[in-house]
């Protein structure tokens, strides 16, 4: 049972949001409406996925995960968010979960290791690097975005989702605290961590004017 | 301290600038970070540093699939709730079946139950009289006995271990 405050507001993402208005149509049976936000969604749900598991095939298969689950949900479906919101609500659950299942079999990995000893990322030596030991020579664009990725490679993983939903998403503090469960307080403490974070990773090659 | 006052200081000027550009900022803080700016080169500095190293985020991947990960998507989803239906429907049938054999066995323990409590309850006054049988066959002797001190006392002289009428006393 919806309170009028709730009824108002479903109705007010319903009237805004055009996505909102073709899940509504997915919840009553349209396939149609579906697969339209399946096209609209499927490159910016698998750019997210990607920066975030760093693979391009698992992020395919997050991304069906997340339609599928979607189209689960659809029953139940209630416009309390814009759509976009909701969409990466679960992409966020789906790769948080992705992210633990990894980090474990890693741990597996690492004590199979009979040296015990884990690769350090290359980023943790860059990131340290005194300002005299700058790259040198221009960096070729394939070599920025190895450099850019490993730098975000370096956020911790609620970072790295922050940093992907302002970048590529362009959500407001409210929405992003809506997506991972967080105040807005919290999500601008994070973005501001994380964008510092970056700074100091990055601003070497900005120095350098290295950027192609 | 004054390490910890510095950083406090970087974090929240930082913060305070990641939010201006990110547009997030009220209409009065928006005017005194830009009064800021416009005075401190500083300040200045630590945007345009934190502006370029954003924007580097451009060379990330950005996905661009085809057509057919759209109709493999589209398809997977139509395959796995055609299977969540089909496991719905075993589970439907399953919980059915479960429920008539349980109704079935509920009936039969109901039944038996109800049989052995009248086979019980009929039997009833047959078991007084098998229990009473000594007594009764003794009933013409017992006349005799003037008082219930007498039989016991012919009881303790063990005059009725072998009739089996201790228990009966």
């Amino acid at each position: 049972m919806l309170t009028e405050a709730a009824e108002s507001r479903n109705a007010t993402y319903e009237t805004v949001d055009p996505d909102v208005r073709l899940m509504l149509q997915v919840r009553d049976g349209n396939a149609a409406a579906f697969e339209e936000l399946v096209l609209r969604y499927q490159n910016r749900l698998i750019t997210v996925l990607q920066n975030l598991v760093h693979n391009r095939h698992r992020a395919e298969e997050l991304a069906q995960e997340v339609f599928l689950r979607v189209f689960r949900a659809r029953a139940s479906y209630r416009p309390e968010a814009r759509f976009a919101t909701w969409l990466f609500t679960i992409a966020h659950n789906v790769a948080s979960n992705a992210l633990r299942a990894a980090a474990r079999q890693h741990e597996v990995n690492v004590s199979a290791d009979p040296n015990g000893e884990a690769a350090a990322k290359p980023m943790d030596s860059m990131a340290v690097a005194p300002s005299g030991l700058m790259p040198v020579r221009q960096l070729e664009k394939g070599e920025l975005a190895d450099v850019v990725r490993q730098a975000i490679d370096s956020l911790g993983e609620r970072q790295r989702m922050a940093v992907m939903l302002s970048r590529f998403e362009h959500m407001s503090y409210q929405d992003i605290a809506e997506t991972m469960g967080l105040s807005v307080q919290a999500v601008k403490s994070l973005l501001s961590r994380a964008r510092d974070n970056l700074r100091q990773i990055l601003e070497p090659y900005v120095q350098e004017g290295t950027r192609p | 301290m004054s390490n910890d006052h510095h950083a406090l200081e970087h974090d929240t000027m930082v913060e305070e600038l990641v939010a201006y550009l990110d547009g997030e900022l009220d209409t009065e803080s928006n005017r005194r970070v830009e009064r800021r700016l416009a005075r401190d080169a500083d300040y200045r500095q630590q945007l345009r540093e934190l502006q370029q190293s954003w924007d580097l985020l451009d060379h990330l991947p950005q996905a661009d699939v085809d057509q057919s990960f759209t109709e493999s998507t589209i398809a997977m989803v139509a395959l796995q709730t055609s299977d969540d239906h089909q496991h719905a429907r075993s589970r439907h049938s399953r919980q059915r079946r479960l429920m008539i054999g349980s109704a079935l066995a509920c009936s039969v323990l109901v039944f038996v139950a109800a049989f052995s409590a009248t086979r019980w309850w009929a039997g009833r006054q047959d078991r007084k009289l098998l229990r009473d049988l000594p007594v009764i066959e003794n009933l013409d002797h017992y006349r005799y006995a003037e008082s219930i001190e007498f039989l016991r006392l012919l009881e303790r002289e063990g005059l009725f271990v072998e009739e089996g009428l201790d228990h009966e006393l």
